[in-house]
């Protein structure tokens, strides 16, 4: 079958000689690293948007002029896991190491009136400060230490081609429905002191959260993929 | 297996994980309403109960400046340490090569799939462009949204 995505120039390439560095679009994924960290602050996410934006006009101009650039899909779902992680990883990571600052308890406690009262009812109660409820505790030890830094990694290393970034992005996106399905679970079963305990319950949360689907969305398309091109 | 039944099978496998996909987000949706009708909430928009919340208490300017920066240390640390793991255990080695180079035109984007889902792949775009939107904005919101609304 005929893949009837956008059509491309054609461009003769010789993967013995071409790289997949290339200097526009190394330029170019410079901008999109740059995008990446920026979202990864979380509060400067709408300058990364813009960063992102240009990385990938600078890797469509060099596809334009005739540069070897990979598929703008693979650019778009490796860029979607990687802001995507970073917010998660830094989110949870500013609870676990930052909860004593003034800034993280007036986020934390804001949010957690809005959308979820388990970050602001007994916060800083527990050893470990922070969140109070042990499960969603247990989660951000998980996502800090465990899935979110190895799928940024991943994320990275798969938009560079290289194999253990298409291998991790698998295995990193299995890891994190499994994280969504016990996050949600424990939602649901700690619902009064959750859901219950916030301004917009059930509609916020969801309304906040739902775009965090990234690995639903990338397996199944990485399963599509040719893992042949990954092959540095 | 012939190659066509492995190739139809995992096309199969693949619509299989987009509709597990969708029956996760729609059923979590339709749970959550559920439970919250069950502990007598309404739309479950605006009609939560509030508790108390506690006296925020910071370190002062440089107390939270050190811990913030310690807290960008550590991320970094984390980072750095899974970015040199992963890179050395899953580099290509004799015992684990590389697949070698099929001479497929590059610049052809049905060189880049096994299976051909060119109108799949579409759709996913799409979701992926308007979600990384939305969760670096609504991230990003946060923070001066609290402040409007409850102050520093």
């Amino acid at each position: 079958m005929v893949n009837q995505m956008n059509p491309q120039t054609a461009v003769q390439v010789n993967p013995d000689k071409d790289s997949v560095s290339t200097p526009q679009s190394d330029k170019a994924d410079r901008w999109l690293l740059a995008g990446a960290l920026c979202c990864g602050t979380i509060m400067l996410g709408p300058v990364g948007l813009i960063l992102i934006a240009v990385g990938l006009s600078k890797l469509h101009r060099a596809r334009r002029l005739g540069e070897w650039v990979r598929p703008t899909a693979v650019t778009v779902f490796g860029m979607f896991a990687l802001v995507d992680a970073s917010i998660n990883f830094v989110g949870w990571s500013l609870d676990l190491f930052a909860h004593n600052t003034h800034m993280l308890q007036t986020m934390s406690g804001g949010f957690g009136r809005m959308i979820d009262g388990g970050y602001y009812y007994r916060y800083n109660s527990t050893w470990l400060g922070g969140v109070s409820d042990r499960a969603e505790k247990s989660f951000a030890m998980f996502a800090v230490f465990m899935i979110f830094p190895s799928r940024i990694v991943a994320a990275w290393a798969f938009i560079k081609l290289r194999r253990w970034g298409y291998r991790w992005m698998i295995l990193t996106g299995w890891a994190y429905v499994f994280l969504w399905t016990g996050y949600l679970s424990n939602l649901l079963l700690n619902f009064p002191d959750r859901f219950g305990n916030s301004l917009y319950g059930v509609t916020g949360w969801w309304v906040f959260d739902i775009f965090y689907m990234t690995p639903f969305l990338t397996l199944p398309w990485l399963y599509a993929l040719n893992r042949r091109r990954w092959n540095r | 297996m012939t190659e066509t039944d492995v190739i139809k099978g995992r096309r199969h496998a693949i619509y299989a994980l987009v509709a597990f996909c969708a029956v996760f987000f729609i059923g979590g949706i339709i749970v959550s309403y559920a439970v919250a009708a069950n502990y007598g909430y309404g739309t479950g928009f605006g009609d939560g109960n509030l508790d108390p919340i506690g006296t925020v208490q910071g370190q002062g300017f440089f107390g939270d400046s050190a811990i913030l920066g310690g807290a960008f240390i550590l991320d970094v640390g984390i980072l750095s340490a899974w970015y040199w793991l992963v890179s050395r255990l899953e580099a290509p080695a004799d015992d684990d090569p590389l697949l070698s180079d099929d001479g497929a035109d590059l610049s052809l984007n049905e060189s880049w799939y096994f299976i051909q889902v060119p109108n799949l792949t579409r759709v996913l775009i799409g979701i992926a462009v308007f979600c990384t939107a939305g969760v670096a904005i609504l991230a990003a919101s946060i923070l001066p949204v609290v402040l409007l609304r409850y102050g520093w």
